[in-house]
């Protein structure tokens, strides 16, 4: 091999292992922690303090199983009825710094809108519906929401709401939720 | 130079540059040079691969990594050529794919919101080997355009100039490397669509345009006035009809096989959180119903709607919601001129492109990574006349990067895979509130100025190139 082909090869080896070397030192030298959330307020149990609600000709019911909500709801449903689990007492802590609502969530169909509304005040005019969401599948989804987006703010909160909206005409429909807690944000 | 060159024709092999050789003939003897800024930009490019990203990569990524994984589409304001390039990256890179990163981004399961989500994704532990391999088509096409300047420009100096141009271009290096965005790609096939036009190969650059309007629907532009300008060597009926139906079929073969792509590929649920404040973010299915930013309709026809008509600049004329839109009204001057103007020579036609883009970017809403569509013809331009445009392009430079400033999150976002609490960092808008500067105002005055240097540069090339007079022998002859 003349000394110019070395040369060519050398570069060529350069080229690709320079690149692989690099990115293997990176991913020792750089932290690797992401990001995690620290909770604020938290309800596992669902067992005290949640009413039920709807709007709607509806046969509506609530009950809590193993840590599960569930938001039921059968008759001549109709596109708009509503059915929600309200939870109004004990909600006390900083709305600023745990502004994250974390919950899971699980719907019958995609016919079925999975419903949050967090209510700063008694008043209507304060109540924020932040989530609003159909899922095409029957499995649990993991909710993050970013409260400050919908200007919400404040040391406590007037009530919460976790039910579901129909949203074409049917016989019958659930919400499930489950781990729902407050959190604030940690970034290391 | 001179040295250079002497001792490039001392080197035995200076006399054989083969045809197919990476290095063209016409720049064969300042090979060592290319070679050595090839291998600095090369390895600067290397370095920014993996350490930074912006969200609008890891939303591009995810599109990606959704067909590479679960084999289904997810719909967007994009082409569906986007996620494909996306995937057959991953599906090409997949032994090393970091699977923390990819199931995150695939999940059905796991929803963040839009504030959070690349926060999140660029946090992830193997992040960079994942955002390097993202990188790695803009690093192959970012060289080929470098590469393709070389051949595109026949004096020798001038190609050498426009090849280091391009290889330190910040604007380039910041888009591609640092954001993430994947804009390279179609200005390289508008680039490469210019090098077929100089080689009087028709279908080469029409199809060639075509890629470059599968990528960025923007690439469409341009054309019917290559077309145009085609039709216009052939004087009979039966040639021209026979050679505007084969280019009107490569000019939209990328297209329509993307899109026939697209219908045989099963659809993704992304489902939209219709409570969300800001409908520019409310994208996915709510039911049965597709919303792209809020809106029910085709997300491909709701973004070209969008990004043409609501980015532009626009005048109310009254009566019934009758309005002037200002980017049809300079793509309507640009095809008039392309009637006007007898000859069209490959100069010719690669300065009207650039006083098109310019004119856009001038006078109508400022995407940073768009931009990117029109350095390799400002290159161009600079490369040929080096004395006179200069130093108005090294003040576009900085002017950019202020304008990035629009975006709070812009310059600092983009640090989150080394820092991720650089996502928290203040940004520019809370560096200018604490020397009590109004943000837009303020930045507005930079939009002006930038628009003002984009004029300039419309003007010279105006009055120096006369882009619009006809050629002195075809008006007598006529």
């Amino acid at each position: 091999m003349t000394r110019k082909r070395l040369n060519v090869v050398m570069l060529i080896l350069a080229i690709i292992l320079i690149p692989v070397a690099y990115l293997a030192i990176l991913n020792i030298v750089i932290p690797k922690d992401g990001t995690r959330f620290l909770i604020g307020w938290e309800d596992n149990t669902f067992q005290t303090e949640w009413t039920l609600a709807y709007l709607g000709p509806v046969n509506a019911s609530m009950s809590s199983e193993s840590g599960v909500l569930k938001v039921f709801g059968d008759g001549d449903l109709k596109e708009g009825n509503l059915v929600t689990a309200q939870r109004t007492s004990d909600l006390e802590f900083d709305l600023n710094k745990y502004k994250y609502i974390n919950v899971s969530i699980m719907t019958s169909g995609f016919d079925t809108a999975a419903r949050i509304v967090i209510w700063t005040e008694s008043n209507p005019d304060y109540a924020y519906t932040v989530l609003l969401k159909t899922y095409n599948d029957t499995n649990w989804h993991t909710e993050i929401i970013d409260l400050s987006y919908f200007g919400i703010d404040g040391s406590s909160l007037f009530m919460i709401e976790l039910g579901w909206m129909q949203l074409y005409d049917g016989s019958s429909s659930t919400a499930f939720y489950r781990q729902l807690s407050f959190s604030s944000l940690e970034v290391t | 130079m001179p040295s250079e060159i002497q001792n490039a024709k001392d080197s035995p092999a200076a006399s054989k540059p083969s045809r197919f050789n990476i290095i063209p003939r016409n720049v064969w003897l300042y090979k060592t040079t290319i070679i050595k800024w090839g291998l600095v930009g090369y390895f600067i490019r290397i370095a920014m691969m993996p350490l930074f990203a912006h969200a609008d990569l890891i939303l591009n990524a995810r599109m990606g990594a959704i067909l590479y994984q679960n084999h289904q589409l997810l719909l967007s304001t994009y082409p569906p050529t986007v996620p494909l390039i996306f995937g057959s990256v991953y599906a090409l890179f997949s032994p090393v794919l970091p699977a923390s990163v990819l199931s995150g981004l695939t999940s059905n399961t796991s929803f963040l919101p839009t504030s959070l989500f690349s926060l999140y994704q660029l946090s992830q532990p193997d992040v960079m080997i994942f955002i390097f391999v993202s990188k790695i088509p803009y690093l192959v096409i970012d060289l080929a355009l470098a590469l393709l300047l070389l051949r595109i420009i026949d004096d020798e100096k001038k190609a050498l100039l426009a090849f280091k141009l391009w290889i330190a271009n910040p604007i380039a290096i910041f888009v591609s490397y640092a954001m993430g965005q994947f804009d390279i790609i179609p200005a390289f096939f508008l680039v490469l669509a210019l090098y077929f036009f100089k080689e009087r190969k028709e279908l080469s650059s029409i199809a060639s345009l075509g890629v470059c309007a599968a990528v960025k629907i923007f690439g469409l532009l341009f054309v019917p006035p290559m077309i145009l300008i085609y039709l216009k060597e052939h004087t009979s009926l039966k040639s021209r009809a026979k050679r505007l139906s084969l280019m009107l079929i490569a000019g939209f073969l990328p297209l329509i096989i993307s899109q026939i792509f697209a219908f045989l590929t099963p659809v993704y649920y992304e489902s939209a959180n219709t409570a969300w404040p800001y409908k520019s973010e409310v994208n996915g299915f709510f039911g049965k119903t597709f919303l792209s930013r809020g809106e029910q309709g085709n997300p491909l026809t709701l973004g070209l709607f969008h990004y043409a008509l609501d980015y532009s600049i626009s005048v109310s004329l009254g009566g019934n919601s009758e309005t002037l839109y200002f980017l049809p009204l300079v793509y309507g001057l640009f095809l008039l001129g392309i009637f006007y103007v007898k000859s069209w020579s490959f100069s010719r036609f690669w300065k009207f492109s650039l006083v098109f883009l310019l004119t856009y970017y001038a006078l109508a809403f400022f995407h940073s990574q768009w931009f990117v569509l029109v350095l390799p013809l400002l290159v161009l331009l600079v490369a040929e006349d080096y004395h006179r445009y200069f130093k108005l392009y090294l003040l576009l430079i900085p002017l950019f990067f202020i304008l990035a400033w629009y975006w709070n999150d812009f310059l600092v976002s983009v640090f989150v895979p080394i820092v991720h609490g650089a996502y928290f960092w203040p940004g520019p808008h809370n560096l200018l509130n604490y020397f009590g500067l109004p943000v837009y105002p303020t930045l507005s005055i930079f939009r002006s100025i930038f628009s003002s240097l984009c004029i300039i540069f419309i003007l010279l090339i105006l009055r120096i190139d006369r882009l619009f007079l006809r050629d002195r022998n075809q008006t007598k002859s006529s």
